[in-house]
């Protein structure tokens, strides 16, 4: 094999497994049952760090009843997630989180044997791009 | 004193005559980079990027996440198709740049993937990813930029990664308590045998890869010095609580035993090649002081003038090896460095007047040395000027 057909091999390599590894998370994704879980600032100083919330898991308001068994199953989430946010959304959610008291979700994908995917943010129920959109509506107004 | 003038000042010394003149004149113009042309190179493809990047981000929220992963799959492709193209047309300065660029893209595109699917870090995996995707294309690199990037990359990403498992952290674990400084030791020893195999078999297919080995394995060891020389008290303080003395046991000297026979196994298979003398008598004065300072009392003046000798027999090796191998820029450089540290013992250590009139005469006595070592280098060119003649 001549070094430009293995220069295109290994320049093919990356792509092809970036996309399979995204094509993955998609497919398990979309087709593992969501569940909702309650969630809280993980440490009210720094609530964001950089572009992301920091929040912890609350399984003690969690309705358990959405899993098969109706039993909650914390050992298979880790007990602190980041969820990434736009730089101005990020700012804006910091001031309001540390004022307000905010029924704050997360939303996983729940596949059968792996692990849990992070999904979604709500906020008092709704997407957390959603409720800032409103709330800065009515602020507005 | 720039070529031009020195060529004619030999001209009228009648050293060369004016053809020999022109000749070296256009010889050195031939070997000239265009350092230029690189920089202004450098700093466009740096502009164009970082414009790139300010207008993405700035309109970055109005992008749907399928239409980025969409335009970064493209960009991606797009970057590759042209690498490929630039290496087919020979245009090695394009190439190396894009390359660059192309390692970069996967690096971004593991971040974008990673924001939009909301993947939780786990301590250097993403890193260690790419490590492992750049490492076909790093290979093909013919400059050290590349492959001096990647290699702490993977290195350190690696070793994030081995160290979740029981197995590493066990062994970490026996190295830690046997004595201070086992775990860099083994790693070099170990990062050591990998250079020198590459070396040996790789050393013109993958010159860049292996120059890049070098460097680190050279700064890593110069970090280990320094670290020992003057932080054995201070930053590894602690370490002294797990002396071998104390917590005696046979993982400790089955370690020991593995370290003095990885060193004398490197001398040995590896003596015959560049470096590897010198490399194994730093190996060897690193493992030795190591052990001494397992023993040592925890007294900063006895600790600091261990850490001077450590630095004093390191850069002696630096001293004998240029002397055999005629180096005289390491040879200057070794002993500026030793001239350095003689400074600085004096304002650790020596405080009365007694004890600064013995260091002044062993630091006179040391300075003889080294003039005598200049002027035996000096000659030893000479000589070999004079019989090449």
């Amino acid at each position: 094999m001549s070094k430009s057909s293995l220069l295109a091999l290994a320049l093919v390599f990356p792509i092809v497994v970036l996309g399979i590894w995204t094509a993955r998370i998609d497919y398990k994704i979309k087709k593992a049952p969501e569940i909702t879980i309650r969630a809280e600032g993980y440490d009210p100083r720094n609530l964001i760090s950089g572009h992301y919330l920091n929040l912890r898991l609350n399984w003690q308001e969690t309705d358990c009843s959405q899993f098969s068994d109706n039993l909650c199953h914390p050992s298979r989430f880790k007990s602190i997630y980041n969820y990434y946010l736009p730089e101005y959304a990020a700012q804006e959610l910091d001031r309001i989180i540390l004022k307000e008291k905010l029924a704050i979700d997360l939303v996983f994908a729940y596949p059968k044997n792996k692990q849990p995917h992070l999904k979604r943010l709500l906020i008092n129920g709704q997407k957390w791009k959603k409720w800032l959109k409103k709330r800065n509506k009515k602020a507005a107004e | 004193m720039n070529l031009q003038k020195k060529l004619a000042v030999w001209q009228q010394e009648k050293l060369i005559s004016s053809a020999q003149g022109e000749a070296i004149a256009a010889f050195e113009h031939r070997g000239r980079k265009p350092v230029l042309m690189w920089s202004l190179l450098a700093l466009a493809c740096f502009c164009i990027l970082l414009g790139t990047v300010s207008v993405i981000s700035a309109n970055w929220q109005e992008i749907a996440p399928e239409y980025k992963l969409f335009l970064d799959f493209a960009l991606l492709a797009l970057t590759g198709g042209y690498v490929l193209k630039m290496y087919r047309e020979g245009r090695e300065i394009w190439f190396e740049w894009l390359l660059l660029f192309f390692a970069g893209l996967i690096l971004a595109s593991i971040g974008l993937i990673a924001q939009i699917y909301q993947i939780q870090p786990e301590g250097l995996r993403g890193y260690l990813l790419w490590a492992v995707l750049a490492f076909p294309v790093m290979l093909f690199s013919k400059r050290i930029v590349l492959p001096l990037v990647w290699l702490p990359v993977f290195m350190l990403s690696l070793i994030d990664a081995l160290n979740d498992m029981y197995f590493f952290e066990l062994i970490l674990g026996i190295l830690q308590k046997t004595f201070p400084f086992a775990i860099s030791i083994a790693g070099i020893l170990a990062f050591a045998f990998i250079y020198r195999l590459l070396a040996v078999h790789f050393r013109t297919r993958l010159a860049a890869q292996v120059k890049a080995m070098k460097f680190w394995l050279v700064f890593d060891i110069s970090v280990l010095v320094l670290v020992m020389d003057f932080g054995a008290g201070d930053v590894f303080g602690s370490m002294f609580i797990s002396r071998l003395f104390d917590n005696y046991s046979w993982a400790s000297v089955i370690v020991i035993c593995g370290l003095i026979l990885g060193t004398v196994g490197f001398g040995y298979f590896s003596y015959k090649y560049n470096y590897s003398r010198l490399l194994t008598c730093i190996l060897a004065i690193l493992l030795g002081f190591s052990l001494v300072y397992n023993a040592l009392p925890e007294n900063k003046d006895v600790l600091n003038i261990w850490g001077f000798l450590l630095s004093m027999s390191v850069l002696s090796c630096l001293v004998a090896y240029a002397l055999i191998k005629s180096r005289v820029k390491l040879l200057n450089l070794a002993t500026a460095l030793m001239a350095l540290r003689f400074f600085i013992v004096f304002l650790q250590v020596f405080g009365s007047l007694l004890m600064t009139g013995v260091g002044l005469i062993i630091c006179g006595v040391v300075f003889l040395g080294i003039i005598f070592a200049w002027r035996k280098l000096h000659l030893n060119s000479l000589i070999s000027v004079k019989e090449s003649k």
